[in-house]
């Protein structure tokens, strides 16, 4: 079955076809909604005040951010449990890694490519034994991927569409060269240490390829770090993610931030923020329950003052640009500015929803 | 400026709204809880309307914040008013007379849901929106070579996902090695 016949065969197992939704827009008033969201929402005309032009130069852009978020959010990790100890040895200044850091960088192949001409644009992990980096030469790019194997399977799946170019001795192993078929791209797939590697480059010759294969070396893990984007990796020179986050949020009396930095599973900057925005509002928001249950007004008071200023966080004006998180969260402020215990959103009981609704319930 | 916002967000609208309506429907639990996610993603277009990306390229934006809708769905939070409950109302109503899946339709649903959420996603968007990898990188916000490479990794494990416990794939009654689904001596396999 070849790619397009098994898209096909995706697209048959859709739970709804596009000649329903076709019959569903003809007999639902949908383009009421269109007038609706224009005469009850404002539309956002420049930056919001609150947020500081120095620190949007420094959110932007937030590609970058995204593609990197695993080594951002292990960078996060860092300002609590670390940050980089520059020490002198010998003249050349090494780091003391954060431990996230140098747990990615052990689970990499530790792979560049020795050339002054070519960069590491980014490295992600898609699961502990999984993941990918991103080099940059010029107009041309290079994807070293690492994966589990076994080494034969993957062969298969890459010559069974491809041009077989035989072995390749590389730095660590010998590669099989694959051409795409009908491409210019050309695949290298080696094992390594109980691992598959695949290095990718679109857009090359066999020849070019070839030599971008022997300039492949394996470093160490300081120089390996220390090549990857300095905007994630120079914990020294960075504030973390997670206290970036922060900024501008107040917080309640003995909230731990601490927890907040075991984060490195979330790879995108808006889940990142929802999680870091509700672990705070569920916070303050249980401190408003409980306080008005007791009876203690004042605290209470504290509560709803730190929630209205929400809308004005940061991270919360980032977030709107992006989802809805920031209107879910104000539906709740708006219950606690009313002083209405019993619903948020017309629907349900605040105290039985929120911790869903707001993502804190772990 | 507000009249040619608004003229913009209307085209926008038409434009697009059929396919964000498809693109939820196909990925909430409920049909009717598309009618949310289609007012909270327009929600935001209009909010950020001077961000939305002119021509093509506004639609795979458009899933982006979708997709970011989505999750707030999963973790049960919902903007609700008097419209989005109306539209709910009557998707509820249509929703009754989408056709039950077929056993092969979910045989393939198991195999998608055995991938990762990515994966799985990536090949949806492929077969389910058309959008190409150019298109999927805008959406989901990673380089367009990744989208590439992780397709191509998707495609293979639902193959092998379909391959496992011969699971063969009804199309054409092909399995996803090609081995016929019927040998030719009539046995299933």
């Amino acid at each position: 079955m070849n790619d397009h016949e098994l898209d096909l065969l995706v697209a048959s197992a859709a739970t709804v076809s596009d000649d329903e939704i076709a019959h569903w827009v003809r007999d639902v008033p949908f383009a009421d909604l269109c007038e609706d969201i224009m005469t009850t929402t404002d539309f956002e005309t420049s930056p919001p005040d609150a947020l500081q032009l120095d620190n949007v130069h420094r959110l932007r852009p937030a590609r970058r951010w995204k593609r990197v978020a695993v080594l951002a959010s292990a960078a996060a990790s860092i300002a609590a449990l670390l940050l980089a100890v520059s020490v002198r040895d010998g003249g050349h200044q090494s780091k003391a890694w954060a431990a996230p850091l140098v747990e990615f960088a052990q689970r990499s192949p530790l792979m560049l490519i020795d050339d002054n001409a070519w960069r590491v644009t980014r490295a992600d992990e898609s699961s502990a034994d999984e993941g990918e980096m991103t080099f940059a030469g010029g107009a041309q790019s290079a994807e070293l991927t690492w994966r589990s194997g076994p080494l034969a399977e993957w062969l298969d799946d890459r010559k069974y569409d491809g041009i077989d170019h035989g072995p390749h001795a590389v730095v660590n192993g010998t590669a099989e060269v694959v051409q795409y078929n009908g491409t210019q791209t050309f695949t290298a797939l080696w094992s390594a240490d109980d691992r598959v590697l695949e290095f990718r480059v679109d857009g090359t010759t066999a020849d070019e390829f070839g030599a971008l294969l022997d300039r492949l070396v394996v470093v160490d893990i300081d120089t390996w770090l220390r090549a990857m984007p300095a905007s994630v990796i120079s914990a020294a020179d960075q504030p973390s993610v997670v206290t970036e986050m922060l900024a501008g949020i107040p917080l309640p009396s003995g909230f731990e931030t601490a927890t907040l930095v075991d984060q490195a599973d979330v790879k995108d900057r808006y889940q990142l923020g929802a999680r870091i925005v509700g672990a705070v509002s569920c916070a303050w928001i249980q401190q408003w329950i409980d306080a008005t249950d007791a009876g203690d007004t004042a605290l209470a008071q504290s509560a709803v003052n730190a929630m209205t200023t929400s809308s004005s966080w940061p991270i919360v004006l980032e977030m709107r640009a992006s989802g809805d998180y920031p209107d879910v969260l104000q539906t709740y402020v708006d219950v606690m500015t009313n002083g209405d215990t019993a619903s948020a959103g017309g629907k349900a009981r605040v105290i039985d929803t929120y911790r869903a609704a707001l993502g804190c319930e772990a | 400026m507000s009249a040619e916002r608004s003229e913009r967000f209307r085209s926008l609208y038409q434009a697009e709204a059929v396919a964000i309506l498809g693109y939820a429907a196909r990925r909430v639990g409920r049909p009717e809880d598309a009618a949310d996610v289609v007012a909270d993603v327009f929600t935001v277009a209009w909010r950020r309307i001077d961000d939305v990306p002119t021509g093509e390229a506004a639609r795979p934006w458009l899933y982006g914040v979708a997709r970011n809708v989505l999750s707030n769905h999963r973790r049960g939070a919902w903007r609700q008013d008097r419209l989005t409950d109306r539209l709910r109302g009557e998707l509820r109503a249509m929703a009754t007379a989408v056709q039950p899946a077929s056993e092969d339709a979910d045989i393939v649903r198991d195999a998608l849901r055995r991938l990762s959420a990515d994966d799985r996603e990536l090949l949806q968007l492929t077969a389910w929106e058309g959008l190409s990898p150019n298109e999927i990188a805008l959406a989901m916000d990673v380089p367009a070579g990744t989208v590439r490479s992780r397709l191509h990794r998707a495609r293979h494990q639902l193959r092998r996902e379909l391959q496992r416990g011969e699971r063969c794939a009804p199309t054409g009654h092909v399995c996803a090695d090609e081995r016929p689904l019927v040998t030719e001596h009539g046995e299933h396999r």
